[in-house]
Order: structure tokens, then C-alpha cells, then sequence
């Protein structure tokens, strides 16, 4: 199943995150994008806990819900080692829908509050005080 | 001379509520522990519960999961608890999964990266979940198992780590597994379906270095985790059981107390006993409501009705109950039906004896207990009535049973529990037929405390409560429910 549109306060965690990162590490936009930084920092505390191929597949998976609606990664995938790549190149900031998945895939099993606690682990100056509570779901433009 | 002092073991809280008592006061500290049973009967959230009553930041925790359930998703269920404290995370608890490790590194990965992580942590508790998976590894080769337990274990030792090694286990696996061998303590959980209702229960296999209480213990979990009670929960208060004061508590209506002898002795276990309609909850109710007059604080454990309820039925006689209730003189504790053991019922009742200073203790009644129990204790039930009563009374509570008996009138029973043993005195309300009416009578049977009205007297339900009458005289064979007149 795909989704054709983000959760809107997930997505903007993840944008906050990623320009929270270049900023810390003084990279540019597409530096940050060609490495995935962002992904690969999340994941690397993620292989403690589930392992390197539990960390594939919710790469494998959040990789899959971000291209419903963000046509830029189609030439992304999961490789082997359970880092993302890309074939042909992406365009900056479709990075940001696999941050938004990978966070929402956390949410969904961890909860919030232990999602949030490793985020501040890996950018312990990232201001989480200042983020929206991100239970509900803001697919529906309604809620 | 060197002097001769014996090296002292710490005890370290479980954090699981009753199970240090069991243990003999807590768990060694750098012990190296089992922890056995089938899948879902608790093993993971015990080992959860030790882990977060007892890790600082300073001397974490580190728990090792191994192809069994990810600690992603251990995360996911074992925060639904309420010991489950998010805040330490990461800092104070360490989760590591090391399935991938032994996958593609075998035992000897294991303990590399236990080793590793464990000179870098200087953890005090280590916990490997499951270590059954661990060791499937190695099925074949008995020689590699032992080697790698013996190391693991010197290794967890030498750190000054106390470690859980959780494992589904079944108990024809006992002999000769070198896990257990090596093992200072055993916990094996246990969890039986009878008819309907899952029976829960722990029992220490093998704790070195000190005595725990040998046998079956109940345990229950619940949203705060594992509840665990004592086989012998209670005693240990009655081994400075109360002297006799010599007191005796009014029941409420003066004309019993005068055929008791003057009340209930303190410390005595009354049984009211009768059938449906004899009024034995209303006598009960106001044996409670008698105490409270006097500023003694009462319990009372209903079974088929709830507090509200009770108290509403006890205004119907006058009766005010809610004041009692509001103001921590009075506790009523119903107790869910259908999956009760007594240890949890005494656990509640010592609660509420703690919470209210109880003096008097009500149980209402019998039969609705023994219904509440799941069937897999009811086997246990006298025995373990027989416990609790001599554990409340052994601390000053006067307790008043009812039980409900089946109308004989060919005969006089006094229990259909065979229970009359357990109590010191009995009251036995029965119905009479006497000029094509329905009456009632009471009469006490035994009171272990002294002399009492060998009187068998009529009775009546009123507004006002039970109002006891004159001695039938003129009658014999009343206690057959079909008397004689006479003369």
C-alpha cells in the first residue's frame, strides 16, 4: 500500500531535521541529499535495537511509502548493505519523504515520546520542544 | 588469627511487588539467573521490571536480545507498563539486539560483542533475551554450550553485572542442561488454562546464598507488570502473633452479644451460617456498622455486589455506610469474579488492613469467594482459607463469614466447606415452620473462646435490622426446621 500524501507534521520534523543537520555540519543542500546523511544517522542507532536487516526493512519500507507520492526517488533503493542509493541521481529535498516514513514507521512502533529521545540522541541540540504532538495523522487535510 | 567474617550478599530489589519476600528478602547482587517458562507467560516483563527498578545511568543496564522478539518491538509492548520509564532509555537502560551478530559470527560473536559492550558500559544488570536461541546454535554440541555459559558467566561475574538469562524452557529439560548447572538462581514461570481462566504461577527453583519460600507462588499481570504473592503470604506477620486482649466487639444488636457472652472475642473468626433470606449480609453489615459507632475502621470483601450497592443496601436498614466509606473508616472491596486467587484477596484485604488500621473484617460471603476463585484454586480453597484467616487473625482482625447453607430439615449442618474447624465460633440462623408460618431462629454452636447461651431464639428482619426475640420455649426438634410443640 502507498500513500499519496505525508503526514504533514511528520514532514515537517523531517525538514526541520534536515536543515538542522546541514547547518550543524555546514553542508549544502545537495551534499546532505547525495549521502542521505539525515537516514543513514537515524539508522545507525535503529541496527542496536532491530538489527541490520530489521533496519533494511524499515528502510525498504519507508522508501516504498515515500515514492507514493514523491516521483524523485524512483531511482532510489535499498542496497545491500542497507544504506540507500541512488542510480540515477535525485533532485534536492526527496530526502525529506523518507525522513517523514522513517519517522512515522518509529512513531507507529515506538511511540512519540522514545522517537523523539533518539532523535535528541544523534542532534542533542535539535529543539524537539518546539514540535507539534505528532499522533495524529495528517494525511486527511481535514484534521 | 585472622577473624572469621563471613562475605555479606547484597539483595537487590525485583521490583516485581511480593516477589522479594519470596526470594528471602530480594536478589543477589552479581547473581547469575534463569529465567524459564513457556512463551507469554511473562518472563520478558519480569527481566523489564528488574532492569527498571534497579539501573542508573552510572550502572546501566544492558539488554541483549537474540533472535527472539526485536527490541524494536519488545520497545513497542513493554512501554504499555507502568514500571516502564522512558526517561531512562538509552541512558540508564541499554537496548542491543544481537541477532545479526549471531547469525553471521556464531557464540564466539556473542561474547565478543557481549565482552565489548560490556568493558565499555560497566553495566550491573545484564540481561540476554532469549538465551534459548543462543544456545539452538549449538544444539549438537553439548561440550561448545558449556564452554560458552561457563564464560559468559565468569565474564558477567568478574564485571559485577547481575544477569538474566531468559529462556523458553520445559521443565523434561531440567537434567543435566549445563545452563542450569552453572546458573545461581532459577526462576521457572508457570501458566495453565483451566476450563476458562488462566492460573499464573512462579515457583525459585534454585536460589544460592539464601533461603527463599520453596513451592508454587500465584502471580498475576496486570498494566503496573507482575504481581507476585507469597504461598505463604501473611505468616510471616503471625510469627508475632497478638496476645489475646480478652476484648470482646459487639455485633450491633445487644441481645446476641449477650448469647455470645458478650460479643465476639477480639481475634476471633466468627462463621454465620445459614440459608438464602436468614439475613446473614444484613447481621454482617451491622457487626460493621457497630464497629464504626465505636471508631474501630472495618473491611468488607463483597462478591456479588458492588460498594455502591452495598451501601445502599445497608441504608434500607438504617444503616450508614457512605459517611464510613468517605471518610477511610470503612473499606469495601468487591473483588472481580471468576479468576481470583486467595492470595491476591488476602494481598487486597492486608492493603486495606494497612490503608485503614481494620479491626474488623467482614467476608461476604463464602460461596461467592469460592465462585470468584478461578478453578484451578478452588482445589486449594480450605487450605488456603485456613491460611488467611489464621494469617488476619494472628493480627488482631476479627473476622465475620457468612455461608449460605442448604436447608436440611431432617438435620442441622453448620458448613457445607466442612470449614467449622477453621473457625473459633459459629452462628447458625435457620428457618422454622410453626403454625403454617415460615419463622426464623438462631443459635450459637461453638465458641472456642468460652461460654456462650445454649438458647435457641427466635428472630426477625426489620427496618431497624435484625432484632433478636425471646428463647422459643414450648417447642422441641427446633433445630430439625419442623419442631414440636409441647406440654
Amino acid at each position: 500500500m502507498s500513500r499519496t500524501a505525508p503526514n504533514l507534521k511528520l514532514q515537517k520534523l523531517a525538514q526541520r531535521l534536515a536543515d538542522f543537520d546541514a547547518t550543524s555540519n555546514g553542508f549544502s543542500g545537495t551534499e546532505m541529499l547525495a549521502e542521505f546523511r539525515v537516514v543513514e544517522k537515524l539508522s545507525r542507532p535503529l541496527t542496536t535495537l532491530a538489527g541490520a536487516s530489521g533496519v533494511r526493512s524499515l528502510l525498504a519500507r519507508s522508501l516504498s511509502l515515500a515514492k507514493g507520492y514523491d516521483l524523485r526517488l524512483s531511482e532510489v533503493q535499498v542496497n545491500a548493505k542497507g544504506s540507500l542509493e541512488s542510480v540515477g541521481g535525485v533532485s534536492s529535498g526527496a530526502d525529506v519523504a523518507v525522513i517523514t516514513e522513517l519517522l512515522g514507521l518509529l512513531v507507529a512502533f515506538i511511540g512519540e515520546s522514545l522517537t523523539l529521545s533518539l532523535v535528541l540522541e544523534i542532534w542533542p541540540g535539535f529543539p524537539v520542544a518546539d514540535t507539534e504532538p505528532l499522533k495524529k495523522d495528517q494525511h486527511d487535510p481535514a484534521s | 588469627m585472622i577473624p572469621q567474617v563471613k562475605v555479606k550478599i547484597n539483595k537487590l530489589p525485583t521490583g516485581v511487588p511480593g516477589l522479594d519476600e519470596i526470594l528471602g528478602g530480594g536478589l543477589p547482587d552479581f547473581s547469575f539467573n534463569i529465567i524459564a517458562g513457556a512463551p507469554g507467560c511473562g518472563k520478558t516483563t519480569l527481566a523489564h521490571q528488574f532492569v527498571f527498578a534497579n539501573a542508573t545511568p552510572e550502572r546501566p543496564a544492558l539488554y541483549f536480545t537474540v533472535l527472539g522478539e526485536p527490541a524494536l518491538k519488545m520497545l513497542r509492548y513493554q512501554q504499555q507498563y507502568a514500571f516502564f520509564d522512558l526517561s531512562k532509555l538509552n541512558s540508564a537502560v541499554r537496548f542491543i539486539n544481537l541477532s545479526d551478530v549471531l547469525v553471521q559470527r556464531g557464540l564466539e560473536g556473542i561474547l565478543e560483542e557481549i565482552s565489548r559492550e560490556v568493558e565499555s558500559s560497566n553495566p550491573s544488570i545484564v540481561v540476554v533475551d532469549s538465551f534459548r536461541t543462543v544456545l539452538r546454535r549449538v544444539r549438537e554440541n553439548e561440550m561448545e554450550a558449556q564452554v560458552f555459559v561457563q564464560s559468559l558467566g565468569l565474564l558477567l561475574t568478574s564485571w559485577e553485572a547481575t544477569t538474566f538469562l531468559i529462556g523458553e524452557y520445559a521443565e523434561s529439560e531440567l537434567r543435566d542442561n549445563p545452563v542450569f548447572t552453572v546458573s545461581d538462581g532459577l526462576f521457572w514461570l508457570y501458566q495453565v488454562v483451566e476450563r476458562n481462566s488462566v492460573v499464573r504461577k512462579l515457583q525459585i527453583l534454585k536460589m544460592r546464598g539464601q533461603t527463599s519460600v520453596p513451592g508454587m507462588h500465584t502471580f498475576r499481570i496486570t498494566d503496573r507488570g507482575l504481581q507476585a504473592f507469597s504461598r505463604t503470604l501473611g505468616l510471616s506477620a503471625v510469627r508475632n502473633r497478638k496476645a489475646r486482649t480478652g476484648n470482646r466487639l459487639s455485633i450491633g444488636i445487644p441481645e446476641l452479644d449477650e448469647m455470645l457472652g458478650g460479643g465476639i472475642p477480639e481475634g476471633d473468626s466468627l462463621l454465620v451460617a445459614g440459608s438464602s433470606g436468614t439475613g446473614k449480609s444484613l447481621l454482617a453489615t451491622q457487626f460493621i456498622a457497630a464497629g464504626i459507632r465505636e471508631g474501630q475502621p472495618g473491611i468488607v470483601a463483597v462478591f456479588e455486589e458492588r460498594p455502591e450497592e452495598y451501601a445502599a443496601r445497608a441504608s434500607t436498614f438504617g444503616l450508614d455506610l457512605s459517611g464510613a466509606m468517605g471518610n477511610g473508616m470503612l473499606k469495601v472491596i468487591y473483588l472481580r469474579p471468576l479468576d481470583l486467587s486467595v492470595d491476591e484477596t488476602m494481598q487486597e484485604i492486608l492493603d486495606a488492613v494497612r490503608e485503614t488500621g481494620a479491626k474488623r473484617l467482614v467476608i461476604d460471603s463464602l460461596a461467592g469467594f469460592e465462585m470468584a476463585l478461578s478453578p484451578g484454586f478452588r482445589a486449594d480453597f480450605r487450605e488456603s482459607l485456613y491460611r488467611m484467616i489464621f494469617a488476619l487473625t494472628g493480627i488482631g482482625i476479627t473476622i465475620l463469614s457468612t455461608v449460605e447453607m442448604e436447608e436440611s430439615f431432617t438435620q442441622l449442618l453448620f458448613s457445607t466447606y466442612s470449614i467449622s474447624f477453621l473457625t473459633d465460633d459459629i452462628l447458625r440462623l435457620r428457618y422454622v415452620e410453626i403454625g403454617g408460618e415460615l419463622r426464623k431462629i438462631m443459635m450459637v454452636v461453638k465458641m472456642r473462646g468460652g461460654n456462650h447461651s445454649k438458647e435457641i431464639r427466635e428472630y426477625d428482619i426489620t427496618s431497624q435490622g435484625l432484632v433478636v426475640g425471646e428463647r422459643l420455649a414450648g417447642f422441641e426438634h427446633l433445630i430439625t426446621g419442623i419442631p414440636m410443640r409441647v406440654g
